[in-house]
This record gives C-alpha cells, sequence and structure tokens, in this order.
C-alpha cells in the first residue's frame, strides 16, 4: 500500500461496527455494521484533496455466438479537488485519454490522432455531469469521483449486510453486500489503517440486462499529488481537434 | 441474444422503428474491401475505434440508442429504402458496426 497521511482511526471503527452488528443485524434493511463500513470509506475519500489510483475493469457481455464473454479494460485515474482529473482507459489496441482543468473537458483518442474539447467550468461534480451528458462519454468510474463519492449507493440499496472479512489481493477486508431494484452489489473494503475500496461487484438482475461488472482498485495514493501540469491538456504532436479533423476531411472531399 | 436481437425485441419490429427515422442528409452507408462494416456520414468515415461524440457531431442524433450493457450502446442509425447501420459502442468508443435490416 502507497503511503498515505491521513490516519484513520482504527480501532474507533471497529467498533463502531461491532457495536453496530450487535445491535443491528436482521432488524434494519441494512445492516447498520455494513452502512457504517460504507461510510467510512466513502467519507474518508471525500475528504481526501487529492487521490489516485488504477482500477481492472471487466464487464460481462453476451457474444453473438451466445457464450457469455467478458472483456476489460484498465483505468489510470487522477483527482484533485476541487476541479482536477486526469484519466486514462486502456483497451487492447486503443487508449482514451481525459483531462479536466477546470475549465476545458478534453477527450483525446490517441490511436486515432484525434481530441475534442468541451468548454466546461466548475467543480469536479457539476463539470462531470455536463461533459458527460455533452459529449456522451462516460467518464471511468464517476461515481466514485463525486464530492458524495460512495453515499448514493446506500440511497439506491433496498437492503445490505456485513457478510464478513474476506481476502483482496492478499488484503484483509470488509466484505458488503447490497441489494438494489435491478441489480446487486457486493463491495470490499480495506479493513486496516484506511478504508479503502478494493474491490466491487455489481450484478445486473434484469431479464435483458443481466450481466457483472467487476472492478479491483490498486495503487491508491492520497499522498502525492500530480503536478498541477499533469491536469493540463497539451496537443501531441499530429493530433487535431474533431473540427478540424472534420475540415480536412470536407476540402479532400471536395478536391476528389 | 446477440446486439441485433436485442434490440429488436426491446423495440418491437424493425417496420416500426423505420417509420419513426429521421432521414439524415449525407449519411451513406458502406462496406469495404476488408469487409469491415463503416458507416460515412457526410464526408467523415466512422470506423472502429471511433469516439461517441465523433459518431455524434458526424452523423447527427441515431434514430434510437440503446443501452447494451454497464459500458455498451448501441445507436442505429439509417433511412428508409436502405440497409440500416447499428454502431455498437464500447467505452464511448465503437467497437463493431453491423448491417441491418432494410428499413
Amino acid at each position: 500500500m502507497v503511503p498515505i497521511t491521513r490516519v484513520w482511526r482504527r480501532p474507533a471503527t471497529l467498533l463502531g461496527v461491532g457495536m453496530a452488528t450487535m445491535m443491528g443485524v436482521g432488524q434494519a434493511a441494512i445492516d447498520p455494521a455494513a452502512e457504517q463500513v460504507l461510510r467510512s470509506a466513502g467519507a474518508y475519500l471525500a475528504g481526501a484533496d487529492s487521490f489516485r489510483f488504477q482500477a481492472d475493469v471487466s464487464v460481462d457481455e453476451k457474444h453473438d455466438s451466445g457464450l457469455w464473454l467478458e472483456y476489460s479494460l484498465h483505468y489510470r485515474i487522477a483527482v484533485q479537488r476541487p476541479d482536477r482529473l486526469r484519466a486514462t482507459v486502456t483497451r487492447p489496441g486503443e487508449t482514451t485519454e481525459i483531462w479536466y482543468d477546470g475549465e476545458t473537458f478534453t477527450v483525446l483518442a490517441p490511436d486515432r490522432g484525434v481530441f475534442v474539447q468541451l468548454p466546461v467550468t466548475g467543480s469536479l461534480d457539476g463539470a462531470l455531469d455536463t461533459a458527460m451528458a455533452q459529449s456522451g462519454h462516460a467518464v471511468p468510474l464517476a461515481r466514485l469521483l463525486y464530492e458524495e463519492s460512495l453515499l448514493p449507493l446506500l440511497n439506491m440499496a433496498e437492503d445490505g449486510f456485513l457478510v464478513g472479512t474476506d481476502l483482496v489481493a492478499g488484503t484483509a477486508a470488509w466484505h458488503l453486500a447490497f441489494r438494489g431494484e435491478d441489480r446487486n452489489w457486493q463491495l470490499w473494503v480495506d479493513d486496516g489503517a484506511v478504508p479503502l475500496l478494493l474491490k466491487g461487484i455489481i450484478t445486473y438482475t434484469g431479464e435483458e440486462d443481466e450481466h457483472r461488472y467487476r472492478v479491483e482498485f490498486s495503487d491508491w495514493d492520497l499522498a502525492t499529488p500530480l503536478a498541477p501540469g499533469a491536469f493540463e491538456f497539451v496537443a501531441p504532436a499530429g493530433a487535431q481537434s474533431l473540427e478540424e479533423a472534420m475540415i480536412v476531411d470536407e476540402e479532400e472531399a471536395q478536391g476528389q | 441474444m446477440n446486439h441485433w436481437n436485442r434490440v429488436e425485441r426491446r423495440c418491437g419490429s424493425w417496420r416500426w422503428i423505420g417509420g419513426l427515422l429521421i432521414l439524415l442528409p449525407g449519411l451513406v452507408l458502406v462496406s469495404d474491401a476488408m469487409a469491415e462494416v463503416t458507416l460515412r456520414c457526410g464526408s467523415r468515415l466512422i470506423s472502429r475505434g471511433a469516439l461517441q461524440i465523433e459518431v455524434l457531431r458526424a452523423c447527427g442524433e441515431p434514430a434510437t440508442r440503446e443501452y447494451l450493457g454497464s459500458l455498451s450502446e448501441g445507436w442505429l442509425y439509417g433511412r428508409q429504402g436502405q440497409i440500416s447501420r447499428m454502431v455498437i459502442f464500447r467505452n464511448a468508443r465503437v467497437s463493431q458496426i453491423k448491417s441491418g435490416p432494410r428499413l
């Protein structure tokens, strides 16, 4: 685990979880112990001035052959509150780079040499909503990047409970399970000094939408923010804005 | 159930979809020599890897948008009397363009 400056009061967390378990299991729709772990993880992330992490995401998809196949993506994400974001999404043969510098949201497809920029201002939460609405481009794990972080997950849950402890890549973790209207989700939260999210699985249960989404987090770092310039987009040599690329297309079409 | 079947099942008959289609001027459907299906919108050739916003700006709003999974979406383009195209996005990039029925 990378160094983390903030000290989490683990004994208090454990005591709270223990008391909540004794008082709440089987009585409330959401087990207070599970709620407390989730709130701790959300509050910890929401309280961070900056954070970065990597994530391996796997999604089930029904192939034309009828088989369920799993495909994967790799995310590298850095956030500097209140209004900076840097993300890289990698798939085989395809990389998507994202910047938000407080004024402009940029998406670059290096493999196509094309970038798109949207003027968006404000805090990261509002900027993400606006940019996603305007571009249609989903920001990876956006829910995790909002200031409220994991807390909306509680509002979506019909019930939930603390399964117990488990291991994620050798790290001991609280294992939580929640049920929602059309999806269930499991979360694994580090039960050590800092309650960071280690893993999540969402199982979509709709008849026409039955699949799983799995994410494993790694390399959390809340102590070493990126250099300020890292959030500012500089067009790489040879890359064109989409507007420029479309003008070139038009000129070439007219020249033929 | 593949994407086409899933979309068909959600939307009902293709005839119904055809009735809703907006005529998109300048939209031409092409297939290249390697049999990879592409989509030409005006002067822009849309192929695998294109950004979702790139497709939106070049081709305009699709006739229908279909949710196909956590990171997948299908956009239907075409005009009446022509073979339609379903553009499948994965993580906001074009992962596949499929030929559909004549509308």
